[in-house]
Parts: structure tokens; sequence; C-alpha cells
């Protein structure tokens, strides 16, 4: 009865808990002629930090990602990516905007993490720091943000003057405020435990120091999600349950209307602090209009209608649909993508060399036409394929069906595989072709499959009761990022791989903001995880946000992936 | 029977409903906590069983089956009817729910009843009165037709034609009546055709069959000798006894369209009580689940429940009936 389109399902896939979801990021913003290998630099973001360091004069210089000038310039808004470079932006009017889902809730301390909770949090907030156009961390609320040497510490400086949209000021106690609420339990904060880390003292009105037990290269990164989208500490007193309906922040806009599920309206805030390069006061809309359209093929047909003026997709196929209808498409290749978990500690799949003939038997080329029409990316690593930290020869088994059976007659007993996954007809499809592929390479496969709530929660408990799973993998800028999955015996470990050289390397590149070190750090874990095979990546998820020819002003994507935008920037033109 | 005994019938049945919804959500498969808190939480630290409290004492999960039902039972009773409280949910108040979607619904659902009464009423008499003959044939032939269309096949060819083709309605979403009268008829108009269409069918051929017995009685042979118009014959003494099957199933009908309104509001993006009901119970939020099935129970309960009254509107006998017993 639920209508479940391959997008929707798959923001249901982000709620259901993509895991480290909670720190998204890493993507990559292209222009609309792009096609997958002209995405632009994508996890460069997270070498920001790095970067300066490495090029930092002395070690004693903490590393600063930007000074507050270029914050100031770098993240006013960014350049069309489209026609109307020249031409002057139109202040006013309305854009209408389709979403993967409709609004379930705006309070940032609890986590947004469904794509359209975010797109629209993002009109009403603003995070600490963000993205520049090469998506390089800027400060954004924050002035300026710099670490201590260890990395256990960091002081973030607020931007002076800026007020919430309902007059309250700006300071160090609404920053303070926001970070103690989302580590008291009794919140439900997805980010209960890792604000819980990061404590917060007050410096002076506008500086606060944040002190960790570890070493913390990915703060800066942890700013520029949901985290780092400060609420006003008012309102959140005066209404903590209802502030997710009616929520106040010091974004561009403000929200009017809030019907949970259904139409959002938010509308300029005529005070915001931000202005653009001409001096034109931001947001240049006068009001925006959220409806959530589940089924994407309905979202791009109903854009094509004129019944909306931007749309965002996860799905692939829509992306390709749009831009063979000539449509302005943003495209976006993440660094996220279909995976599959092998258990590393029991079962069949705790013998490595059935793990390798898993892989070598995997046709991805196969598997993308057949069931993506050929519009998503194979994908042969963790890391997305322009990030500065992809190892490209790290010796991840490419397909070779005759190695698969060689590996099988190796391992020397038949291989009887449960191969899990959730009822969409989409993981139904790329399963039956998985089978297929591992029987032709002899290793008999069952295929099973749970509700995905269910499923989740099954794996998530790391009871290690299955073989052969279907994930996603997390979007990712920090590769920092990637440590729980990997590390062994952590929490967010569900594949049970262990390797001491991985979790050295891990730690090497967790304690440094030396670019080249970490380089060589994340090398090393590829290459031990390309040996390992905890599982292997498929598809390379593609986000789209596609216009009509009437939209411009689109800034790049923000580097914290799914294709999101702030719609600061954007404008209409009748 | 007297209105009170049936007053008391509706209230046993709301009871009943809401403690089996009650208990099927207490089989429902899945931990509501764990799913409550997604999975950025770690049940092994202080902090995450501290979570878990919190969702446990939430979910009244701390206390036994019965106080369970009874503590729901009196937050009902006071317009208490839970909330969300998955940590992506936003915590939205079942009753807020219920004020934004509840509109949206009722409005599909009374819009198809007119839609369809309007409709099926011409059609049966005529079906009836040309029995056996072309009109009867094509009317009959065209209901046939609506019976055999699944509701969704019929919604995607309007909105194929109508929104895809003609570009005269949209494809997706809802305008609030208070908004703009305009744009809310044209957004009903796609789902409230798609569920009348069926709908009235089933009236046609209903009131069909009855007017065709009707119109054999002698009261009816004895109005036309008179000389009476067919028309007034019709509308004036045959409709009024041949209503009483279409007047039960109309009431029956409020429940069935609830399933129809819950297509509707998936296919079209509509924001209504079924689409919440359907995402509530893929959430696990069971406060809300139970919420909205009462009040759905309700409205079910009590459309019948006015049904009975019309029946006594309809025939005066079933009034008289009723003081004398």
């Amino acid at each position: 009865m639920k209508n479940r389109s391959i997008g929707h399902t798959r923001s249901r896939l982000f709620t259901a808990g993509l895991l480290c979801m909670a720190f998204v990021a890493a993507a990559c913003g292209s222009s609309s002629k792009s096609s997958s290998s002209s995405t632009t630099a994508a996890s460069t973001a997270t070498t920001a930090a790095a970067t300066a360091s490495s090029q930092a004069p002395a070690t004693t210089v903490a590393p600063v990602v930007t000074t507050p000038q270029t914050a100031i310039t770098t993240a006013a808004p960014a350049p069309p990516t489209t026609v109307a470079q020249a031409n002057k932006p139109v202040v006013g009017g309305e854009l209408r905007v389709a979403l993967e889902s409709g609004i379930s809730t705006l309070d940032p301390a609890k986590a947004l993490i469904q794509p359209a909770d975010r797109l629209v949090g993002l009109g009403v907030f603003d995070p600490l720091v963000s993205f520049d156009k090469d998506n390089k961390f800027v400060p954004y609320l924050a002035e300026s943000i710099t670490a201590a040497d260890d990395l256990k510490s960091w002081t973030v400086v607020l931007r002076k003057g800026v007020k919430f949209q309902d007059g309250t000021d700006l300071n160090a106690d609404a920053v303070i405020a926001h970070w103690l609420r989302m580590a008291d339990p009794a919140t439900l904060s997805n980010n209960q435990a890792l604000a819980a880390s990061q404590k917060p003292s007050k410096k002076d009105d506008l500086t606060v120091v944040f002190t960790m037990d570890k070493p913390s290269v990915g703060f800066p990164n942890d700013l520029t999600t949901s985290m780092g989208l400060i609420p006003s500490p008012t309102a959140v007193a005066k209404d903590p349950a209802g502030f997710s309906q009616n929520p106040v922040g010091t974004g561009p806009f403000k929200v009017t209307k809030f019907e949970s599920g259904g139409v959002v309206v938010i509308e300029k805030n005529a005070g915001y602090w931000k202005k653009d390069d001409a001096g034109v006061q931001l947001p240049y809309l006068d009001k925006i209009t959220f409806t959530g359209v589940a089924d994407t093929q309905k979202r791009l047909q109903a854009l094509q209608n004129g019944e909306f003026d931007l749309i965002q997709t996860a799905d692939a196929a829509t992306v390709v649909a749009a831009e063979k209808a000539k449509l302005k498409v943003q495209r976006v290749t993440g660094a996220s993508s279909t995976t599959l978990m092998f258990n590393n500690k029991t079962g069949p799949t705790a013998d490595v060399k059935v793990r390798q003939a898993l892989a070598a038997a995997i046709d991805r080329d196969t598997i993308n036409q057949l069931v993506y029409d050929g519009a998503r990316v194979p994908s042969y690593s963790v890391f997305a394929l322009d990030s500065p930290f992809l190892k490209k020869d790290t010796g991840n088994p490419k397909f070779d069906l005759e190695k698969a059976k060689a590996l099988v007659k190796e391992v020397g007993k038949p291989i009887e595989i449960t191969a899990e996954c959730i009822p969409t007809p989409e993981a139904n499809s790329f399963m039956e072709l998985l089978k297929q592929q591992w029987e032709a390479a002899g290793i008999k496969v069952t295929l099973k499959s749970q509700d995905q709530g269910a499923y989740v929660t099954r794996i998530v408990k790391r009871g290690g009761d299955y073989q052969v799973g279907c994930f996603r993998s997390n979007q990712f800028a920090e590769p920092d990022q990637l440590r729980g999955t990997y590390f062994t015996d952590d929490q967010n470990n569900y594949t049970f791989f262990s390797d001491p050289e991985v979790d050295k390397a891990f730690l090497d590149g967790n304690s440094t903001t030396d670019f080249a070190k970490r380089k060589a750090a994340y090398d090393k874990v590829q290459v031990g995880l390309a040996a390992g095979l905890p599982g292997v990546t498929l598809m390379y998820d593609v986000f789209g946000n596609i216009t009509s020819d009437k939209v411009f002003g689109l800034p790049t994507p923000e580097a914290s992936a799914l294709g999101l935008i702030k719609l600061t920037s954007v404008y209409v033109k009748k | 029977m007297r209105i009170g005994t049936k007053l008391g019938i509706l209230a046993l049945t709301v009871f009943l409903v809401s403690l089996v919804t009650f208990m099927i959500s207490l089989l429902l498969p899945g931990d509501p906590v764990a799913i409550a808190l997604g999975t950025s939480y770690n049940p092994n630290t202080a902090s995450g069983r501290a979570q878990i409290t919190e969702v446990r004492k939430e979910l009244r999960l701390d206390r036994a089956v019965p106080m369970r039902y009874l503590l729901w039972a009196k937050g009902a009773a006071t317009g208490d009817l839970g909330r969300k409280v998955g940590s992506s949910s936003g915590g939205v108040k079942t009753t807020r729910i219920l004020k934004e979607r509840l509109p949206v619904t009722l409005e599909i659902m009374v819009l198809t009843q007119i839609v369809a009464i309007l409709l099926a009423i011409p059609l049966g008499m005529l079906s009836a009165y040309r029995k056996g003959k072309a009109t009867d044939n094509i009317i009959t032939g065209g209901s046939f037709a609506m019976l055999a269309l699944p509701n969704f096949a019929l919604g995607l060819v309007l909105v194929y034609i109508f929104s895809v083709k003609l570009k005269w309605l949209p494809s997706v979403g809802y305008t609030r009546l208070t908004e703009d009268l305009g744009k809310n008829l044209r957004s009903m108009v796609i789902p409230v055709l798609t569920l009348a269409l069926g709908l009235a069918a089933v009236y046609t051929r209903l009131l069909r069959s009855e007017m065709t017995a009707t119109l054999q009685e002698d009261f009816i042979q004895m109005a036309t000798a008179k000389g009476i118009k067919p028309w007034r014959v019709l509308f004036g003494h045959a409709l009024r006894p041949s209503s009483f099957s279409l007047l039960t199933v109309i009431g029956i009908n409020v429940g069935a369209l609830i399933g129809g309104a819950v297509i509707m509001e998936q296919l079209m993006s509509i924001n209504g009580v079924g689409s919440a009901l359907v995402e509530s119970i893929f959430q696990r939020e069971y406060q809300v689940v139970l919420g909205l099935v009462l009040v759905i129970t309700i409205f079910y309960v009590v459309a019948n429940f006015i049904v009975d009254l019309l029946y006594t509107v309809l025939d005066p006998r079933i009034r008289r009936g009723s003081t004398r017993a």
C-alpha cells in the first residue's frame, strides 16, 4: 500500500539510522552539465584544517581553519553554477520546493537526519561552520575556530551582533545551552554521546572553548552538521517539546507555517546578518514553500508540470531522466554507496578467502545497467571518487569470475551463504543479481529479507547473527568518521573486522592535522580494508537538485552531502 | 431501540475497539525503544541507559499492561493522545496531527460521498425506470466497468489525463480550504472523482435493484394511473422507500472510504490522516497509531449511528416501533 519508490526508500533508510550518519559530510558539487566524472572536489573539505596547518610555518601555530576575513568573503553567496552568472539576482518572489518527505522536525538538538529536514533546517538556522565553494571548511556563524596543538580543545569565536529571529542575541550562552541540551539524555538527541564528549565552557561573551578527552580532528566537521545549527535559547526554554515545530534560529528565513509531514513555509528574515558581494541584503527570496512528495518520479513530473520550481532527489534514475529531459540539474556523486557487509567473525564469511571470492564474483556494471539503467557509479572504495584521501590502487577485488572460482576451489569445501537485505523492489533486484553472480562462481546462496526497522536494529545490536548483509555506507567529509566502522570492537563495527594495522593507521590519522601524514595513514587504512574485506562497496549514491529554467543562484551543494544547498542565494526570474 | 441504548452500544464499541487496537499494538514486532532512539545512542553507557529509561517512561513501558491501557484511556478521555517519540520525529503530538490532517481526509470523504450520491441517484433511477432498455444497459455496463477498476488505477489514469497531459489540475499536494477555495477544490477533483466513481457504481446498482422492486408496487401503479408525471413519481414516491439499502451502504462505506483515502493520499502526496496512520505504523509510533485509530473508530461509529437515526426519518414506522418498544 505504501508507495515505496526508491527515493522514498532511501530517505527512509537514512532515518532508520544510517549509522554514523550523524556526521554526514562530503559530496561534491558540480554544474548542470556534469557527468559523474566531472564532479568537483569532494572531500577536499576534510583537508581544510589539514592544509592550513601543513602550510603553517611553525608547529606552535595553532591550526586555524580560516581567518575571519576569508570567512566573510568566501561564505558570501556562492556564484551561481548555472547560466545566470552575469545576471543580477532578483530580489523577492517565491520558490516552491518539493522534498523527498514531509518535514517531521526542525529541532537541531535532536538531529536533522532526513535530507528534507536538513534542507529546510539550513534555511532556518546557520551552521557554526560551513563549506565554501571549493568545499573547504569555513567558519559561518562562527567568526573563527581554532584547535589546540593536541587537538583536544577547540576555541569557537562567534560573529558579533547576530540576533536570532526572536530578537535574542547570539552569544556563548546560546551555544553552550544547545550543547548541554544535546548532551542531556532526556532530549533524546541522536548526537547525545558526541555532544556529551565535547565539554563547552564560556571564555567571554562570544567565545566558547570545547574540551574533549581525545584528539578530535573532526570537530569542524561536526559543526557543519545539525549539531552546529544554533537554536534560540529563549524559544527553546519557552517550549522545548514544541520547538521542533516552532523553530527559531539565526538563519535567512523564519518559519511561518509548519504542518508536520505536510507543507512548511519559511519567509525572509529581514534582519539577516548577511549581504551579498554587491551589498544586497540576503536572502533574495521572500518566501519558500516546501511540500513533501515521497515518490521521486511524481516529484519530477510535478516540476515539469510547473507545480514546483525546485525538487531534490536521491534517485540516480531520476537525475538521469531529468538530464535527458534537458532540465537544469545539479548532480552530486556522494561518498556513500550501497554496500555489502560480511560477518568477519562467524560463519563461512569469517574465512577471508570466502570474502575475496564473493567480492571477485560481483559484476557491478551489470547490476548498474540492470537495476539502475546505468545511472549510478560503480564503487570500489569507501572514499568518494574525488576525495583527496582516495587511494586508487588498493587492490580491492574487481570482477574476475575465474579468480572467484579459483578461490572457491581453494576454500576446498562447499560454500553456502545467506545474504540479507530489506524488502524493497530495488534491494530485491540487486540481491537477486548478486545471487546469480555468486552462484556462477560456485557459491550456494540463500536470500533473506527483513523489514528495515527490524533489520537495522538487529544489525546494530552486533549480535553477529548474519553472514552477508546489505547496508549503506555513510557520507563523510572527514575520514576519521570511518574509524568506528572498522576499528576493532568499536560499537559501530558491525562486521567485526579487526586489523591492528588498520587500527593504528586510524589513530595516526586522527592525531594530526598535517595532510601528508593523514593521507599516508588513510592510505594504509584503504590497503588494509581491501585486503581484509570487511565488506564491499557497490555503487556510489547520486543526488540531484533539479530546477525549472526560472531558478538561478543555486550554490555549490554542501560538502556535508546529499546534495544539500543553502537557499540564501537562490532567486527566481519570472 | 431507544437512542439511549444506541448511545450505550456506541460507547461500548469505541471501548472495545480501543482495547483491541491497544492489544494489537503490543503484538507488533520490533522494539519501540530501539526504534525511537535510532542508532546513535550507546546502550552500554550510562547516558545511553538514561535515554532508554526516558523513552520507556514516555511510552509507559515501565508500567504493567493493564495500567498502561488505563493511563492511555485516561489521557484519551482528557484529550491527550500522546505524541511521537522517535528521535527524528520532532515529538509531534497526536492531537496536532489530527488537527492538521483530519480536515483533509474528511473533506475527501465528504465530497466523495456527495459526488457519489449525486451521480448514483439520477443514474440508478433512470436505470430502473428504463429497465432493459439501451439507457439501462449503458448505465449498468458503465457501473460494472467502474466496479472492476481498482481506484488506484483509475487515479493514475486521471492524473495522467488531467495533470500530465492537459495540465488542468495539480498532480500532487493539497491546498487548504481556508487558504484558497479555488485551489482547494482543484486539488480535490482527482482524489474525489477517483473514489466517487467506484462508489457511485455501487450505489447506482443498489438503487436500481431497490427501485425496480418499488416500481412494481401498487402505490406506484396508482400514482402513474392518476397521471402524475414520471419524474414526480420517481422522486416523490419511489425514491424514499428505495433508499434503505443505499443508506446502510453509505454508512458502511464511511469505513471503506478511509481505506480509499489512504490510497489517494499516498498516490497524490496529500497529507491526510490516512497517510499519517501509514507513516506512524512504519515508524512504530504506537501512541500515534492508537490515537488515530481511536478517532477514526469514533467517526465510523458515529456515522453509522447517524445512519440509524436517518432510518427513522425515512420510515416513520421505525420511529413508532421504537416508542412502542
